[in-house]
């Protein structure tokens, strides 16, 4: 009985303990990013870099998306946003994601599917290279520790 | 004397045989300049305040602009938060967002709050979020539940909003639908030539009925509008030749119209009265003898005294002071060559004297004065003059100029968001709220901001600025709408709003110019600029104010080569002023631009009285004649001028009270209030101190009156 509670302590510990905001050094991240980097949307082509890890479904990336867009003409002068798409798991976005990296817009279809603008079709992606992508994205974000989406990072840095 | 004599009686034989070609040469002026007149008159006096001001010049040097902020009362009823009322205000949203001079709206729509969502596991984010886009239902909700946040825009009972507007340029909402009841605090009248033309016929016509009611004939009310007609255009066109840049504004017109009239009620009076015992032609020689040395020397107080205003750097006072000397300079030659050929036009029969009888009973009663009255009343006002200089030295901030609305925007000039930025606006916030924390509803900054995400990001941590990542706050001010509120070209913007009747805004700008030991911290908005020029302007006028009582006490001085006149005439002109500062210290109205300008009126008034005055009582001064003579022949000489004159002005300012523009009906009520004070110091105040001084010093004697002048 007693480890059970121990068990249950631990549990209940670890689930309580703060998040660490990211697992690696910001040079490290930025090494980790650098290897991705063909994998993400990017918007805007300024000078300053910003790396996002989104899932598709998720709310709060969705409103963080409507932003990118709304203030478009200041940020996309100003910064490159990298948009990489990585699953909440609760959220079952898997096959979303893959759609939008499997399609011929990239973009129009993450338009579509975050912000609803557009009717699209899901289909069903068996597409190696893309759920290769996928993979190393989630492995990457594994190292870095990303814990929220959308998960903002610049100079290697979480928010 | 004889000289003076000869070459006057010259001159003004000259003057009536040339009658004719002085009438058409002057009347040709006028018509030239009528047809040709494309001066502006203004009501609106805020770009001559901000001209010349150093808090303006100081935000221009710094390549900034002036901001205009615009505070919308409206009226919500007893369901402030009704679906109608919530519509409305995004209705009014929409119809001002098609202003493109409206650069900012604040209000519950478009207050901004930080947020931290957290709607489930792993979706989070932490941003900045308006009402502007959410439903009038989810919009009324979060009004109801998030009240304290939005509270600085409704009035305690929640009935009033408050919306602050802050644009490029003026903007005249009376071109937008606004579905409410409402006010605009903090706007200024703009130019209206109908306003113009409805308060010079009120002036006129004011001024015709009273002249035909003084003087029972209608010559003087032809008389005077011509000539105050004349002394008008040709002031206003001088002025605009001398200034073509800088429109006019009223108020400043009628103090030179003020300081111009008493010269033609002086003189026409005396041609009036003289024909009792004198043809019109010896009476326009008398007049003009009589006349010439104290309008000569009023004119000069007025030039040198109130034109000392054009040294200084304000644009307004520069108008004022060109506008005095214009007008009095016009006003002088008019006087001795066009009036003077009018007059021989005319001749009065039984001429009517409206205080021939008063005159003798005031001079009897003046005469036999009691001491002790004159003891008291120099006590009371001591005790006043004591009070009023006590009161100004511990509260030295309650005497300047109260400022209506309740917002002040400043610009800090920086190299953008760094740490030394955000640590100095963290002192400022500090400072500013430890000073007025019960009187500041809110302020807004990049520090503001920087602080709630920073807190929202990592609520657990203590907040520093040096741990504030200035990456993310940069890019966050950017997606959310915040930099273009806060951060323009590097600079730091502050918006504060203050609480409603609370303090005068006028005490925290000092404070806040006070704060900077830099001197880089700037205001932007106009009200505020102004309020700190006028601020700034208040010393002038003050300055000028004592100057131009010097002035009067040399003049007298030069003019009796007696001491005690000078002091005399310092006396009285200083009483008025004493009472009024009384009158403003009980009635607990600060010391503003219109009181100053209004003193100014009253000075000159009171300078030409007492000059006057002095003039004719020393003339009357005979070893054998009676005090109470002496001053029958002053009261009806020069005290009846005195009283018309005045009386005129008084109801003529009296009018304008009900003008219904701000700046001249505050000037009117201080100009009746002093130029009733000013009377009757003139009237009951100088003759007894006159009788007193010669009682006591047996002047009659010393100075007979061949040595004056």
């Amino acid at each position: 009985m007693k480890y059970i509670i121990l068990l249950l302590f631990i549990a209940t510990s670890l689930m309580g303990a703060p998040k660490e905001k990211q697992l690696v050094t910001p040079d490290a991240a930025l090494v980790l990013l650098e290897t991705i980097k063909d994998k993400a949307i990017v918007l805007g082509s300024g000078d300053k870099e910003i790396h996002s890890f989104i899932d598709p479904l998720c709310r709060m990336s969705q409103r963080y998306l409507t932003l990118l867009y709304k203030r478009n003409k200041e940020l996309f002068s100003d910064y490159t946003i990298y948009l990489y798409l990585h699953e909440i798991k609760s959220k079952k976005s898997k096959k979303h994601i893959l759609n939008i990296m499997d399609a011929e817009s990239e973009e129009r279809m993450l338009r579509a599917i975050m912000l609803g603008k557009e009717e699209f079709v899901l289909m069903d992606i068996e597409d190696e290279q893309t759920q290769k992508s996928f993979d190393e994205i989630a492995d990457v974000a594994k190292k870095i520790g990303v814990f929220k989406r959308p998960y903002i990072m610049i100079n290697g840095k979480a928010k | 004397m004889n000289h003076f004599k000869n070459n006057l009686y010259k001159y003004n034989r000259l003057v009536v045989q040339a009658r004719i070609a002085i009438i058409t040469f002057f009347s040709l002026i006028f018509l030239y300049l009528a047809f040709n007149m494309t001066a502006m008159l203004t009501h609106n006096d805020d770009e001559l305040w901000l001209q010349g001001s150093n808090e303006f010049n100081r935000l221009l040097e710094n390549s900034q602009k002036q901001t205009y902020v615009q505070k919308l009362r409206l009226e919500l009823g007893d369901e402030p938060f009704s679906v109608k009322n919530v519509s409305n205000i995004k209705l009014l949203h929409a119809n001002l967002n098609n202003i493109k001079e409206i650069v900012k709206i604040d209000s519950p729509l478009t207050h901004k709050m930080i947020y931290s969502s957290d709607d489930e596991d792993s979706s989070v984010l932490v941003g900045a979020r308006t009402l502007y886009d959410n439903s009038i239902e989810e919009t009324i909700t979060t009004l109801k539940s998030s009240f304290e946040e939005f509270s600085r825009f409704y009035s305690s009972d929640q009935e009033i909003l408050y919306i602050y507007l802050f644009s490029s340029s003026p903007v005249d909402l009376t071109e937008i639908y606004i579905p409410f009841e409402y006010d605009v605090i903090g706007t200024a009248d703009d130019q209206d030539i109908f306003k113009d033309i409805i308060l010079f016929l009120i002036l006129l016509t004011t001024l015709f009925i009273l002249f035909s009611i003084a003087f029972r004939t209608i010559v003087p009310s032809i008389l005077g509008i011509i000539f105050i007609s004349f002394t008008t255009l040709f002031t206003i066109s001088a002025y605009q030749y001398i200034q073509p840049d800088t429109p006019l504004h009223v108020s400043i017109l009628l103090v030179a119209i003020a300081v111009s009239i008493m010269d033609f009620v002086y003189i026409y009076y005396g041609w009036h009265i003289m024909q009792v015992s004198h043809s019109s032609k010896r009476s326009i020689y008398n007049v003009v003898m009589k006349t010439f040395k104290p309008i000569f020397w009023t004119t000069i107080v007025s030039i040198i005294g109130i034109g000392s205003l054009i040294l200084q750097n304000s644009v307004i006072l520069q108008s004022i002071g060109y506008n005095v000397i214009l007008s009095s300079m016009i006003a002088f030659v008019l006087s001795f060559t066009l009036l003077i050929a009018l007059l021989s036009y005319f001749k009065i029969k039984d001429p009517y004297v409206i205080t021939k009888n008063s005159s003798k009973f005031f001079a009897g009663l003046e005469a036999k004065y009691e001491r002790t009255f004159l003891v008291v009343f120099f006590v009371i006002t001591g005790v006043m003059f004591v009070t009023s200089v006590a009161f100004t030295s511990l509260n030295p901030s309650e005497i300047v100029a109260k400022s209506d609305d309740e917002v002040i925007s400043l610009v800090l000039p920086s190299d953008g968001l760094t740490h030394d930025a955000l640590k100095r606006l963290e002192q400022f916030h500090s400072d500013i709220i430890e000073r007025f924390e019960d009187d500041i509803t809110s302020i807004t900054s990049s520090y503001k901001y920087a602080r709630g995400f920073s807190k929202a990001y990592d609520p657990s941590r203590p907040f520093e600025v040096s741990n504030i990542d200035l990456d993310f706050i940069s890019f966050d001010f950017i997606l959310y709408g915040i930099a273009d509120d806060v951060i323009r070209d590097s600079s730091h913007h502050v918006t504060i709003y203050l609480e409603e009747d609370s303090i005068d805004k006028t005490i925290v700008l000092q404070w806040i110019r006070e704060w900077d030991n830099n001197n880089s911290t700037l205001l932007d908005d106009v009200n505020s600029l102004l309020s700190a020029a006028k601020h700034d302007t208040v010393n002038h006028m003050i300055l000028v104010v004592l100057f131009i009582l010097f002035l009067i006490s040399l003049v007298i001085y030069h003019v009796t080569k007696e001491k005690a006149y000078a002091f005399i005439a310092l006396s009285v002109n200083i009483i008025p002023l004493i009472w009024f500062f009384g009158v403003l210290i009980l009635l607990e109205i600060p010391l503003s631009i219109e009181s100053l300008v209004a003193m100014l009126i009253m000075m000159a008034l009171s300078s030409d009285a007492t000059i006057h005055f002095l003039y004719y009582y020393h003339r009357h001064l005979r070893p054998k004649s009676s005090d109470e003579h002496s001053l029958e022949l002053s009261f009806i000489e020069v005290g009846t001028p005195i009283g018309i004159g005045s009386t005129i002005l008084l109801i003529t300012f009296l009018l304008l009270v009900f003008a219904n523009i701000p700046t001249i009906s505050t000037i009117g009520i201080y100009s009746v209030v002093l130029i009733s004070f000013s009377l009757l110091a003139d009237l009951f105040i100088l003759p007894v101190l006159f009788i007193e001084l010669i009682r006591s010093k047996g002047l009659r004697q010393r100075h007979p009156p061949k040595q004056v002048l």
